[in-house]
């Protein structure tokens, strides 16, 4: 087997370094903001969405409130990773930490 | 085309022509390896079957880096100008069939080789590197450079 080509492993390793620095970071949890919880598709693998809480400043007990029924009420994503279909804007299940969803009720405003 | 500019040009194929090719193969290989979580998601909102998405998750990468491996070496170097080309081949059809609305809806783009462009910007990406593998191709199989 003839030698390998070094001006192309140059080359190869200069992609390798190249991608590793262009890698997608992951969101850090400051970088995380909270979503009010609106339905999950059929299938589960999409949770949709009808407001970016930490977008419009909303403070719990002030803004909006969680009632006692036990369901998802807010949970924590990444704004970056937001999709949109026919159904409305949503987060795919994987990139919701579980840590982050808040169960203690239904999303409801307080006036 | 006169002769000196198209001296210049064969040399630049023939010089630049696999590297090109490499570091796409490799930077794409392994920018998709390194975040691999990520480019499942992405894969995930693709217009594709839900269970062909951690296939191609893992696939995907694995034959990137294998067409840059195959580049390398001159007995392999065959070997992976046609994984290039089918690679290419396969990513400018899956391009022009969303540019030409064939899914019934536009996917998001954050999961290409360059995250900032466009759809169609991609699509002629593509195709200019698809054009650059048929000539390598050809260089190679006719005067085995």
């Amino acid at each position: 087997m003839k030698k390998i080509n070094l001006s192309l492993l140059i080359i190869a390793l200069l992609g390798i370094g190249a991608a590793y620095a262009n890698r997608p970071l992951e969101a850090s949890p400051n970088q995380l903001h909270r979503y009010s919880f609106l339905s999950k598709s059929p299938d589960g693998s999409k949770m949709y969405y009808e407001f970016d809480i930490t977008a419009q400043g909303w403070e719990q007990g002030i803004d909006y409130s969680c009632n006692s029924t036990p369901a998802t009420c807010t949970f924590l994503a990444d704004p970056t990773r937001a999709h949109i279909d026919a159904n409305g804007p949503f987060f795919w299940v994987w990139d919701v930490p579980g840590s982050g969803i808040q169960n203690q009720g239904v999303f409801e405003f307080l006036d | 085309m006169t002769t000196k500019v198209k001296g210049h040009f064969i040399a630049f194929l023939n010089l630049a022509g696999p590297g090109l090719l490499v570091l796409l193969f490799s930077y794409a290989g392994f920018n998709k390896l390194f975040a691999l979580k990520d480019f499942s998601g992405t894969l995930s909102n693709q217009p594709i079957p839900h269970a062909l998405a951690p296939l191609l998750a893992a696939g995907l990468p694995c034959l990137e880096i294998l067409t840059a491996g195959f580049l390398l070496f001159p007995r392999t170097r065959t070997a992976g100008l046609y994984l290039s080309l089918g690679l290419l081949t396969l990513f400018t059809g899956y391009v022009a069939a969303i540019l030409l609305h064939f899914f019934p809806r536009t996917p998001c783009n954050c999961g290409g080789l360059f995250r900032t462009l466009s759809w169609q910007e991609h699509f002629w990406v593509n195709v200019a590197f698809l054009a650059l593998t048929v000539l390598v191709l050809r260089r190679h199989l006719f005067f085995h450079l």
